[in-house]
């Protein structure tokens, strides 16, 4: 706008507490405006900036050879959520392990801001890591403490650390402590294998809590982490169950005639709302877990599926075809009017209401393919988060911050994060076959 | 006439009345008769009267003619009147000039006889002068030869005397003398002796004497010389160096009133550039302010790493106290719609713009400044 790079707007007002009497204001450049009321102080107005992941040095932890390198865990987590950039290892000017070791001038020239540095003992089958996190503009100390986890939970404390720069400097939980689940597809035609996994949150130690020759769908966390819901397809016909993680017990929840799929726990966990095509139709049935009383939520002729609850616990959004082409609805209860959120798309499908309410995470269709988006539930505004255009129904991370997704890779597929505030996504490893319907777990405590 | 007058005014005045008396008697006589000169003139010349023969009355021409001829009988008789008077008068004048004429001719007589006579006596007297003058003469002459002879026996007398009396005194004069000659010289002889012992001796003392003297007069000079020159030496020092002071002192005193002058005038000029430059003062201020802020807020913001996410709508105010090198010191955040890592991001780019543009004219500078941060 007014020619200087990176900048699109900017004004700068001037306030003169000196000059009493100058009350005109004069506009220089179309850029500085000056007004001079009594008694203020020199105000400039900045606009504009480098938006960018906020630059973060994670200096390698003084650590024993055989632990995880936690600098490097810590750093990707950052890097994960888009809102930091770690600084390259190379472009360090030092390997301060602790502040006595730390010459906090050496850093203010470089562009980091923040900066983490720690060290890990390693006591038999115990570890305790330390670590400070330094403002390197003001040279203050953030956070800093000791964490101890036996020997091989070493990424976890590496998570457990950056929950907590997170969370200091963003002020928002973490999330890098989670859980995903997914469901994975190996095999040939005549040889498939589905297997339901769990891993951490940036795809590491991933652990199969069911396996199957039938095909698997639609995992769903229990609001307490402890129990997943998915459909199964054993016997060659759809059923929902429920299993307990940590004894991997089950129960068969719905076993209709058609379809019985999408299950999704309720934010209180006392509800399941599922997709049945009982009625002949496709509808929207919500079951209470204690009563098991089923409530049909929608009756039209049209399909209806992938529900998802509001963190009200009483409202759903859910996908239907009614106007021909899939759009995204709400409800606030089975009587309540369907009222569309998804306009201005032709294919909107696969919604996820985020943790806070405020915003709907989904999959758009355009002539490129089809883009995980982000969608502001008061205004309506959609940004895209994904940018292949193979990308299916996308999971919130418990703190909104991240979504996890299937993104179709070569002749297979991966599972990808994206920030929900916008970023480059990161794609979590994962060498073999396909990976579907990830869905992030709940907070672990 | 005027040196006559000095020299004999008497007559001179006399001879003046004379004249006068005598013009003052001719005009008198002219002014008694003046009938008697005129007629004589007029009957001569008178026209004849033919006119008379023209007129047409016989009586009244004769009795003009009578009257005519009376008034020429009158005028007749008047002038045979007046002819026999002036025939009188020249007569009696012409006796008086003959009587005058009479006793001049007698006067003359007397005086050549007197003249005469006395011409004669003084020849007489003239010739007695003569005879009784060579008779003197004669006498005197006689005399005279008498008077020198006399002298000169009488001279010669004398001369003999002084003759002899001169040729003895000579020869005991010339005994003498002789005597004295050799005393004289023996006494020289005796005398030159001693006197050259003496001379000798005296002349070595005095040689001692004015070595020691020269010596010590030497030894005077010098050590007055010295002195002199040391005082010489002090006193020019003194002087030179009371010079030197002066001059030194003159010189401070010139540099500091120059200093002084250059002080009071820069200070007029400065006076007079301050009140010039008012105005424009307050422009440049103005103009220095924006240059500032804009410095300022170009810095701040290159080094403002926004964070992703931010909304628009999100405001940060922040107070900013910085130095005089423009060092920041404190940053308080007043206000910030936006999360955290967007208010920290406000502040650290604060600080990493530390130290923050000084401007160009110090007296704008602010310790404490504001900024509001925004997206967009």
């Amino acid at each position: 706008m007014t020619g200087q790079p990176g900048v699109t707007h900017m004004t700068v007002l001037v306030l003169l507490h000196r000059s009493h009497r100058w009350l005109a204001s004069t506009f220089l450049a179309g850029m500085l405006a000056f007004v001079m009321p009594a008694q203020a102080a020199l105000e400039i107005d900045i606009s504009g900036g480098t938006e960018s992941g906020v630059p973060i040095a994670v200096v390698p932890f003084d650590q024993p050879g055989e632990v995880d390198d936690l600098a490097r865990i810590i750093g990707d987590d950052l890097a994960r959520s888009g809102l930091f950039a770690p600084v390259a290892r190379d472009a360090m000017p030092g390997r301060p392990a602790s502040p006595d070791q730390l010459r906090i001038d050496d850093w203010r020239s470089g562009k980091a801001r923040y900066l983490v540095m720690g060290q890990v003992e390693a006591d038999g089958d115990r570890l305790s890591a330390r670590f400070y996190l330094i403002d390197v503009s003001s040279g203050n100390r953030l956070a800093g403490s000791k964490i101890t986890a036996s020997a091989s939970a070493d990424r976890s404390v590496a998570h457990r650390i950056s929950d907590i720069i997170y969370e200091e400097l963003t002020d928002e939980r973490g999330a890098f402590s989670t859980r995903l689940a997914y469901v994975t597809e190996r095999g040939s035609v005549d040889d498939r294998t589905y297997t339901l996994q769990i891993a951490d949150s940036d795809g590491a130690n991933p652990r199969t809590v069911l396996e199957s020759p039938y095909p698997l769908m639609s995992p769903s966390w229990s609001p307490d982490g402890g129990k997943l819901a998915y459909v199964s397809f054993e016997g060659n016909r759809s059923a929902i169950w429920v299993q307990d993680l940590s004894s991997g017990d089950r129960y068969q929840l719905t076993d209709y005639s058609g379809i019985n799929g999408a299950p999704v726990w309720s934010p209180r966990g006392d509800k399941i709302a599922v997709t049945l095509s009982k009625g002949g139709n496709p509808d929207i049935y919500v079951i209470d877990l204690d009563t098991r009383r089923t409530v049909q939520w929608t009756r039209s002729g049209s399909i209806e599926t992938e529900p998802t609850w509001f963190p009200d616990n009483r409202s759903l959004a859910f996908t239907s075809d009614r106007f021909g082409q899939p759009q995204v609805f709400r409800k606030g209860g089975p009587d309540d009017r369907a009222r569309r959120l998804t306009f201005d798309v032709a294919y909107a499908a696969g919604p996820r209401i985020s943790p806070d309410g405020e915003r709907l995470a989904l999959v758009v269709r355009n002539d490129s393919g089809f883009f995980v988006a982000e969608q502001m539930l008061d205004d309506g505004n959609r940004q895209l988060l994904s940018r292949d255009g193979g990308e299916e129904r996308p999971s919130y991370a418990p703190n909104g911050s991240m979504v996890v997704y299937a993104a179709q890779s070569g002749g297979g597929s991966v599972l990808k994060i994206s920030p929900a505030i916008g970023g480059e996504p990161q794609t979590l490893s994962y060498d073999r076959g396909k990976v579907r319907d990830p869905v992030w777990g709940p907070f672990s405590d | 006439m005027w040196r006559m007058l000095s020299r004999m005014p008497a007559a001179v005045i006399l001879a003046v009345l004379l004249h006068l008396a005598l013009v003052l008697a001719i005009v008198f006589s002219e002014l008694w008769e003046p009938e008697k000169v005129k007629p004589s003139g007029e009957a001569k010349q008178l026209p004849t009267p033919s006119i008379e023969a023209e007129s047409v009355s016989s009586e009244a021409v004769e009795r003009q003619a009578e009257r005519l001829r009376e008034q020429r009988e009158a005028r007749e008789r008047e002038r045979t009147e007046a002819e026999q008077a002036a025939e009188e008068a020249a007569a009696a004048r012409r006796a008086e000039e003959a009587r005058a004429e009479q006793l001049a001719e007698m006067r003359e007589a007397r005086e050549r006889e007197s003249a005469e006579e006395a011409e004669r006596l003084e020849e007489l007297r003239k010739q007695q002068q003569e005879v009784e003058a060579e008779r003197e003469k004669a006498r005197n002459e006689a005399e005279a030869a008498r008077q020198e002879a006399a002298e000169a026996a009488k001279q010669r007398e004398a001369e003999e005397k002084a003759r002899q009396e001169a040729a003895e005194k000579a020869r005991k004069e010339a005994e003498e003398k002789a005597r004295q000659e050799a005393e004289e010289k023996a006494r020289r002889e005796a005398e030159e002796k001693a006197r050259k012992e003496a001379e000798e001796q005296a002349r070595k003392e005095a040689e001692e004497k004015a070595r020691r003297e020269a010596e010590e007069k030497a030894r005077q000079e010098a050590e007055e010389k010295a002195r002199q020159e040391a005082e010489e030496k002090a006193r020019q020092e003194a002087e030179e160096k009371a010079r030197r002071e002066a001059e030194e002192k003159a010189r401070q005193e010139a540099e500091e009133k120059a200093a002084r002058e250059q002080a009071e005038r820069e200070a007029r000029e400065q006076a007079l550039r301050d009140q010039m430059a008012a105005e424009q003062q307050e422009r440049a201020e103005r103009d220095a302010l924006s240059e500032w802020a804009s410095a300022i807020q170009s810095k701040v913001r290159d080094n403002w790493q926004r964070p992703r996410g931010a909304r628009s709508g999100w405001t940060c105010t922040v107070t900013v106290q910085q130095d005089a090198d423009g060092r920041v010191r404190n940053v308080n955040v007043e206000r910030c719609d936006g999360d955290r890592l967007f208010e920290r991001s406000v502040v650290q780019a604060i600080e990493a713009a530390s130290p923050l543009p000084k401007p160009e004219i110090d007296s704008i500078f602010q310790e404490e400044l504001r900024f509001n941060f925004k997206p967009e």
